[in-house]
C-alpha cells in the first residue's frame, strides 16, 4: 500500500514539512515515537520522528532537514506523490508524566521533534521551560508553535542574528542557576545532547535524550543502532529512542554515528550526478 | 548439479546451483525405486508424497509433479533449495544403503522452477474450500507463517498475513542470500500462496501497529505467531560496539533484503574492509562469509570454537565455502576485539581451543587452551553465532507464556496460553531449519482450523456390553480381516484389525467368523483417564462426570465412509465451548441449553426426564425402550444419558469424526461433530437461557 504526501510545506531553506497519508500509524501515534520510510525500492529505511498525528484525517507529519541523499531525494517529492513504506509507530513513547519543572532543549531539526514532546508535557500538566537553538535566524522553525505548549521559551543562535548568542548550553545553565528544575529533555545533533547532559549531570538533573541512529529494520532484529547505556548494550529502535542522557557512552555514540561517513559522501556524490533534475526542479 | 565456477561466482550474487536439466531430472527420478513404504515421506516434515511427485518427472509430467507437491508444502521452489534433504528425507532413502540417495532436493527443485516466470492460472491454483469468511491474522510472513496462512486459505479461512519488513518472505528474504535463494524464486512461492486467496500487509508490526486486542476488535478470530528468531546474539565481550563489527542479522538484512551490494545505486550502504573474520560455523555464518567475499573481501576466516565435525552448517554449505576459498581457524574463539583511535575494529584477540567432555547438546564442549591468546588483524566482523526470540511483539501481550529463553510456550496443538493463539516455527523452538518451521505452521492451521469449529467437543453414542474377542472375519468378496472384534449386532459387525484400523462390515457382506490368535498389541488397549483436551486427544466426560477420559483419535485410521453400521439410538452429546465448558446438551430431540456450572445432578436429572417424558408422548411406542435405556444408562454414568438419533450434518451441525474405544469391557462409540458457534446460535435460536433450557429443533429431521 503507497503512502501518499497530502502536503509539502517548507520550513526553512533545508527544512520540509511532510504531511502523509498513513491511517493506522496516525491513530496509534505517541510523543516520543518515530516512524521508518523508505521512499521507493531503491531506497534505504530511514528513522524519522512522528512531529504530529491526526486520526481524523488519518495523517502524520514528519519535519526533516536535507543532509545526505535520502532526506535530499525525500525532499524532491511534491505534494500528490508517494513513498512505498512507512513502518511505525517505533520505538518507546514519552512517558515522563507530571514531572514538575521541565526544561526542554533542542536544536536544528531536533526543534521539530521536540514539539510533540512538548505538547505532551504541557498536557501533563508540566511548567514547560523551552530552549531552542539555531545556527541563524532563517534556520530556526516552528518557534511561534512551540511558544503555545511553552510557559517560558528561549531562542539561541549561534551567530546572534536572533534570540541570545552561543549555544543553548548557556541559558540552560542559567535556568538551572536561578530555578528549581525536574527534568530536562533535549533532542537535537549529538554533539549537542552530550553537551547538556554534561552540563546537567554535575547538578543530578535528570536528563533524557532523543537518538537518532542509522537503522535498518528498526524492530531490534539487526542490532546497528545499539549503544552502549550504563554499561550495558542497548537499541535505539526497540529500547529507545529516549535514553538517560547521563548515561549514555557518548564517545562511542558519536564514534559509532560516523560508521558510513565515507558511504554518505559516496551517496552524496550519486544524488548529484543521477537527480540532478530533481535539485533544481524545486 | 552443476555449480557456478568458485573462482567467477565470488566476484558475483547470481546462483551457485545451476539445477538439473529436464533431461538429468528424468533421469536421476528413474532411479526411484517408487517404495511403498516410503520412507522419504516420513522424513519430510510436511510429509510430501515424493515417490508420486518423482513418479511424475520419470513421466516427464512437471505439471503434475508440481501440484502433487504443493499438496503439501508452498514452497517447493524454496525448500529444494535450503532444505537438509541430507538429514531428512535423502537419508532415509532405500537407496542411501548402498548407492547414492534419489537427490529429491534437486528434483523438487527443478519441478518448482519449471513453474517460474508463468502466471498462476486458474487449474494452477491451490484448490481452496468454499470461502467460510472466518477471519485469521498470520503474524509474519517468514516459512511458517506463509505455510500456516496458505494451509488456512486452502481450508477456506480469511487469512491475512502481517509483515513488518516491506516485504514477505521472512529469513527467506532478509537472511538467505541471493546466490543460495534468488528473490525472484521466493517471489514466485509467495506469489501462489497469494494465489490461494492470502492477503499479506507488509509495515505492519503487530504490538505497535495494531496490537492482538485490536486485530480481535477488526474481527480476527484466531491469530498465529510466527516471527522466527529476530534478535541478535552478541558474543559479549569487549568491544562489540566497534564499528565494523555486524551481527549476521544486519550483515545480511543490508546485502540482501536492502541490497547493499548495489550501493550507491542502491541506498543503503555497507562496508566491508579486506580482511573479514566470521564468528559461527552455521549455515548464518557461511551466508556471510560467502557475502563478504561477494562484497570485495580479499581474505575472509570462519572462527569456529569446535571442530569441523561439529559445525552446524549444511556439508554442501561447507564445501562450497571452502571452493571460494573461506579460511577455518577451528578450535579457536574470540576473547575481545580492539579499535582505532575513531572506534573502527583493528584486530581480534583469538585464543585456542581443546575439546572437552560433551556438553547437554552432545557436542563435545570447547575448553580454552591457557596462554593460546594471539590476534588477527580484522577490518570487519560479523558475529554469527545465532538468533533468540525478538522480545518485542511478547512483550505487548503480558499474558502469554515464554520459557526462560524467551521463546513462547505451546502445547501439542501449538495454541500458546492464550486460547486462540498459536505459534510455531523459530519464535518457539529457537533457531532452526526453514522446514521445520514449515512443519510447524502446517500442523498449526489444523489446530487452528480443529480449535475454531470445535464447539462441540464430542459425543458419547453407544455402549456394548461385550468384550471383544480376536477373531478372522471372511468376506464373501473373497477378502478376509484379521481382528478383535469390538461389536456386534443382528446386522453389522465391527473389528479393529492389526494396524489398529476399525472397519465395520454388514451382515451380508460376511461369509463366517472363526476365532484365531492374534498378537497382543493388536489387541485395543484400555484408554488412560487423563484430563487433556485438544485435537489430537479429547476430553470425554459423561455428563455427571462419572466417566472422564482423554481419547487419543488416530484420525488417520479412522474412516467414516466405510462405516456401514445404522447409527444406534441411544447416548448424548455434551457440547461444550472453546474453555471445554458445557454448554448444550444434545439428543434426538432437541438440543438443551445448560447453564451447567453449580447445578447438580439430579436437578439435571429432573430436567432431562421432563424433556425426555414430554418428548417421548409424541413419539412412537418403541421409543419407550429408549427411555428405559436411558434412565438406566443415567445411573450408570451419573447423569443425564438420553437417547440420540443420527446426526449427521444437516447444514447446522457437520459431522465430523466418529471413532471407538474401549474402556475394560465396554466399548464407546463417540462420533465428533463441529459446529460453528456463531451459526449454532443464529440458527437454533435459544428461547430461553437458563439452567431450564427450552428444546429447539428436532435434530432427528
Amino acid at each position: 500500500m503507497p503512502y501518499k504526501i497530502t502536503e509539502k510545506v517548507r520550513l526553512n531553506p533545508v527544512t520540509w514539512k511532510l504531511v502523509l497519508e498513513a491511517p493506522l500509524i496516525a491513530r496509534q501515534a505517541k510523543a516520543g515515537q518515530f516512524v521508518i520510510i523508505k521512499i521507493d525500492e531503491k531506497a534505504e529505511r530511514i528513522p524519522l520522528t512522528i512531529n504530529d498525528n491526526d486520526p481524523q484525517k488519518n495523517t502524520i507529519t514528519i519535519i526533516f532537514q536535507e543532509a545526505g541523499a535520502t532526506t535530499r531525494r525525500l525532499g524532491c517529492l511534491k505534494a500528490g506523490d508517494v513513498l512505498t513504506d512507512i513502518l511505525g509507530p517505533l520505538g518507546k513513547e514519552t512517558d515522563f508524566g507530571k514531572a514538575g519543572r521541565v526544561v526542554l532543549v533542542a536544536g536544528g531539526v531536533g526543534i521539530a521533534e521536540i514539539l510533540p514532546v512538548a505538547k505532551y508535557a504541557k498536557r501533563e500538566g508540566n511548567y514547560v521551560l523551552t530552549i531552542i537553538g539555531s545556527r541563524t535566524k532563517d534556520l530556526l522553525i516552528l518557534e511561534e508553535e512551540l511558544k503555545r505548549y511553552s510557559d517560558k521559551l528561549i531562542v539561541t543562535t549561534d551567530d546572534g542574528s536572533y534570540g541570545v548568542k552561543g549555544l543553548v548550553v548557556s541559558p540552560l545553565k542559567e535556568a538551572m542557576a536561578s530555578e528549581k528544575l525536574d527534568l530536562c529533555y533535549c533532542v537535537g545533533p549529538d554533539i549537542m545532547m552530550k553537551a547538556v547532559s554534561e552540563t546537567t549531570k554535575p547538578c543530578g538533573l535528570k536528563t533524557l535524550v532523543s537518538l537518532d541512529a542509522n537503522m535498518v529494520d528498526a524492530t531490534g532484529m539487526c542490532g546497528t543502532c545499539r549503544v552502549t547505556v550504563g554499561g550495558k548494550t542497548r537499541f535505539v529502535c526497540v529500547d529507545g529512542p529516549e535514553f538517560d542522557g547521563h548515561l549514555v557512552e557518548w564517545d562511542l555514540f558519536l564514534k559509532r554515528q560516523k560508521r558510513f561517513i565515507e558511504e554518505e559522501k559516496r551517496a552524496a556524490e550519486y544524488f548529484e550526478s543521477h537527480h540532478k533534475d530533481c535539485i533544481y526542479k524545486r | 548439479m552443476n555449480t557456478q565456477d568458485p573462482k567467477i561466482r565470488i566476484r558475483n550474487f547470481e546462483e551457485v546451483a545451476l539445477g538439473l536439466t529436464a533431461e538429468e531430472a528424468v533421469k536421476e527420478a528413474r532411479r526411484c525405486l517408487n517404495c511403498k513404504k516410503a520412507a522419504c515421506v516420513a522424513g519430510c516434515p510436511v510429509e510430501i508424497d515424493i515417490p508420486a511427485f518423482i513418479q511424475y518427472v520419470a513421466k516427464s509430467e512437471f505439471e503434475k509433479a508440481l501440484a502433487k507437491i504443493r499438496e503439501k508444502n508452498f514452497l517447493p521452489a524454496v525448500c529444494g533449495r535450503v532444505c537438509p534433504q541430507e538429514d531428512q528425507c535423502e537419508k532415509v532413502c532405500v537407496l542411501n544403503k548402498k548407492h547414492m540417495p534419489v537427490s529429491i532436493g534437486d528434483l523438487e527443485r527443478f519441478v518448482a522452477d519449471q513453474g517460474a516466470g508463468r502466471p498462476e492460472t486458474v487449474d494452477r491454483r491451490p484448490k481452496t474450500a468454499g470461502k467460510n469468511g472466518t477471519k485469521v491474522a498470520v503474524i509474519g510472513s517468514g516459512p511458517s507463517g506463509i505455510t500456516c496462512a496458505g494451509e488456512l486459505a486452502k481450508m477456506g479461512y480469511d487469512v491475512t498475513i502481517f509483515e513488518s519488513l516491506h516485504k514477505p518472505g521472512g529469513v527467506l528474504t532478509y537472511g538467505i542470500p541471493e546466490f543460495r535463494l534468488p528473490k525472484k524464486i521466493v517471489g514466485m512461492d509467495i506469489d501462489f500462496v497469494r494465489s490461494a486467496g492470502v492477503k499479506i500487509e507488509p509495515n505492519f508490526l503487530v504490538g505497535k501497529t495494531r496490537t492482538i486486542d485490536d486485530l480481535r476488535s477488526d474481527g480476527f478470530k484466531a491469530f498465529f505467531i510466527g516471527i522466527g528468531a529476530g534478535l541478535p546474539y552478541f558474543l559479549g565481550i569487549d568491544g562489540e560496539i566497534l564499528n565494523g563489527i555486524y551481527s549476521a542479522n544486519e550483515f545480511l538484512t543490508r546485502t540482501n533484503l536492502m541490497k547493499s551490494y548495489l550501493f550507491p545505486g542502491y541506498d543503503t550502504p555497507i562496508r566491508v574492509g579486506k580482511t573479514v573474520g566470521v564468528i559461527g560455523a552455521g549455515n548464518v555464518a557461511m551466508d556471510s562469509a560467502r557475502c563478504a567475499l561477494r562484497l570485495g573481501a580479499e581474505t575472509v576466516y570462519i572462527i569456529y570454537r569446535r571442530t569441523e565435525k561439529e559445525m552446524p552448517a549444511r556439508f554442501d554449505e561447507i564445501h562450497r565455502a571452502k571452493e571460494e576459498g573461506i579460511k577455518f581457524e577451528l578450535l579457536t574463539h574470540a576473547v575481545k576485539f580492539t579499535g582505532d583511535e575513531k572506534g573502527w575494529i583493528k584486530e581480534a584477540v583469538l585464543m585456542r581451543n581443546e575439546l572437552g567432555s560433551p556438553d547437554v547438546s552432545g557436542r563435545r564442549r570447547p575448553v580454552p587452551i591457557r596462554g593460546s591468546e594471539f590476534t588477527m588483524k580484522l577490518d570487519t566482523v560479523v558475529c554469527a553465532i545465532g538468533q533468540g526470540p525478538n522480545p518485542l511483539l511478547p512483550r505487548t501481550i503480558p499474558e502469554l507464556k515464554l520459557n526462560e529463553d524467551g521463546n513462547i510456550v505451546v502445547d501439542k496443538t501449538h495454541m500458546t496460553s492464550i486460547k486462540g493463539v498459536f505459534a510455531g516455527g523459530d519464535i518457539v523452538t529457537g533457531a532452526a531449519t526453514v522446514i521445520s518451521a514449515m512443519g510447524a505452521g502446517r500442523k498449526a492451521a489444523a489446530a487452528i482450523d480443529a480449535w475454531l469449529k470445535v464447539c462441540v467437543v464430542c459425543g458419547l453414542i453407544a455402549l456394548f456390553s461385550q468384550t471383544a474377542n480376536a477373531e478372522t472375519i471372511y468376506l464373501k468378496s473373497g477378502e478376509k480381516v484379521t481382528g478383535k472384534i469390538v461389536a456386534r449386532s443382528a446386522r453389522s459387525t465391527m473389528i479393529q484389525d492389526e494396524s489398529g484400523a476399525y472397519q465395520s462390515y454388514s451382515a451380508d457382506e460376511i461369509r463366517e467368523i472363526k476365532k484365531v490368535d492374534v498378537p497382543a498389541e493388536a489387541v485395543p488397549q484400555a484408554v488412560p483417564a487423563v484430563n487433556t483436551s485438544g485435537p489430537e486427544s479429547y476430553l470425554l466426560e459423561s455428563p455427571g462426570g462419572k466417566i472422564k477420559m482423554a481419547l487419543p483419535i488416530p484420525w488417520e485410521k479412522v474412516d467414516v465412509s466405510k462405516e456401514k453400521r445404522e447409527p444406534d439410538n441411544i447416548g448424548t452429546f455434551v457440547i461444550r465451548d472453546k474453555e471445554l465448558k458445557p454448554v448444550f446438551v444434545l439428543n434426538i430431540y432437541g438440543i438443551y441449553n445448560l447453564e451447567y456450572e453449580g447445578k447438580n445432578t439430579t436437578e439435571l436429572k429432573k430436567v432431562f426426564l421432563q424433556k425426555l417424558s414430554t418428548a417421548l408422548k409424541e413419539k412412537e411406542e418403541k421409543d419407550i425402550n429408549r427411555k428405559r435405556v436411558s434412565e438406566e444408562y443415567f445411573e450408570m454414568l451419573g447423569g443425564p444419558c438420553v437417547a440420540v438419533g443420527y446426526t449427521k450434518s444437516d447444514g447446522k451441525a457437520k459431522f465430523i469424526k466418529e471413532t471407538y474405544c474401549i474402556k475394560g469391557a465396554m466399548l464407546y462409540h463417540f462420533i465428533f461433530m463441529a459446529v460453528d458457534k456463531e451459526a449454532f446460535d443464529r440458527e437454533w435460536p435459544v428461547v430461553e437461557r437458563s439452567f431450564k433450557t427450552i428444546e429447539i429443533q428436532d435434530v432427528a429431521k
